[in-house]
């Protein structure tokens, strides 16, 4: 009986010390981002949608498309749309063609490629450092963002891809 | 209606291979083409592909394609023939769902891809490392009717 009664014990400090792990857990959850500069200002996508980076590919231009689709590219087999980000966002300069990289991102079972003029690094930052977009923003380009991230280098703009990818499709049938 | 396929690289700043789908009588030298059709005493109406396509002026136009349409032959300039390919249907790929909710032009059919170094391809086996090129397939009959459906009368003498 006293054995059982310790045993029970046991099990509650466990399950007690479990809890205090997943509370801390939950405080210090956080996320990787795969940061990238784009005339001069630095984005960023979340590393669980990525899916690879590739350097040196020349996207096909598909005729009487928008200037922010630069081409296509066949990735292994697949083809998969580019998109220019500096003209989705409307910043200085040209795409930046053969070479920059192309961020291979998934949404909804879709691959799209983003150019980047250069990629940075991949950032784990927490949860909670994720502000809102600036208020300052356009509201359009505001619902392609998840948040700002302070970063020691400057602001990062987290964009989130299914949304992005979303209404660029969308503008199409605009 | 008879049709054949040809391949031709059109003229951007970076070279895009254009798989033209359509009635192709003829290929010519840009030079010679006047000279041809004033001896035979025909006015062939022309225009600059990469132009037609909204490519922006093209760095050199060498060969023009005599392409029937209503009954007439029209001018295509292009840079050069890649070569002449037969492509069965099941080759065609459809755009990416970006691309072509993006794209308003039904002349615009879809991709194909072409293996332009098969030396490279059977030195590995991941697809992802061989030397493909993707071409754009363009209804000639199409791109006609939308982006060159008039022709203008010959100047009389």
């Amino acid at each position: 009986m006293s054995e059982s009664k310790g045993e029970e014990l046991r099990r509650a400090f466990e399950n007690a010390g479990l809890a205090g792990d997943q509370e801390a857990d939950a405080a210090e959850e956080t996320i990787q981002i795969l940061s990238f500069s784009l005339a001069a200002e630095w984005y960023g996508f979340r590393l669980r949608d990525l899916i690879e980076i590739i350097g040196g590919v020349h996207p096909t231009p598909i005729p009487f498309t928008p200037a922010f689709i630069p081409g296509v590219i066949n990735h292994r087999g697949s083809v998969v749309s580019v998109v220019d980000l500096r003209n989705v966002f409307g910043l200085p300069g040209r795409g930046s063609g053969g070479a920059g990289r192309i961020v291979l991102v998934t949404s909804d079972d879709a691959i799209v490629g983003f150019q980047a003029d250069e990629i940075s690094d991949i950032v784990t930052v927490p949860i909670s450092t994720v502000e809102p977009p600036l208020s300052t923003m356009e509201k359009v380009k505001a619902s392609y963002i998840e948040g700002c991230i302070r970063l020691p280098r400057g602001l990062l703009v987290l964009l989130d891809s299914s949304t992005l990818i979303g209404e660029l499709r969308m503008r199409g049938e605009g | 209606m008879s049709s054949s396929s040809g391949v031709a690289p059109g003229s951007t700043d970076s070279e895009v291979l254009l798989l033209l789908v359509g009635p192709l009588h003829y290929v010519v030298p840009r030079d010679q083409v006047r000279a041809i059709h004033d001896r035979m005493d025909t006015h062939l109406p022309m225009r600059s592909l990469s132009e037609l396509l909204g490519f922006g002026p093209a760095r050199s136009d060498d060969r023009v394609l005599e392409v029937e349409w209503q009954g007439n032959l029209r001018g295509l300039a292009v840079t050069g023939i890649a070569g002449i390919r037969q492509v069965r249907p099941g080759q065609l790929r459809g755009l990416p769902a970006l691309v072509e909710r993006n794209c308003p032009s039904m002349s615009v059919l879809g991709l194909v891809v072409l293996d332009t170094d098969t030396s490279q391809e059977r030195d590995s086996d991941d697809p992802g490392l061989s030397w493909e090129s993707l071409a754009v397939a363009l209804d000639l009959d199409c791109l006609f009717r939308e982006h060159w459906p008039a022709v203008p009368e010959p100047q009389g003498e």
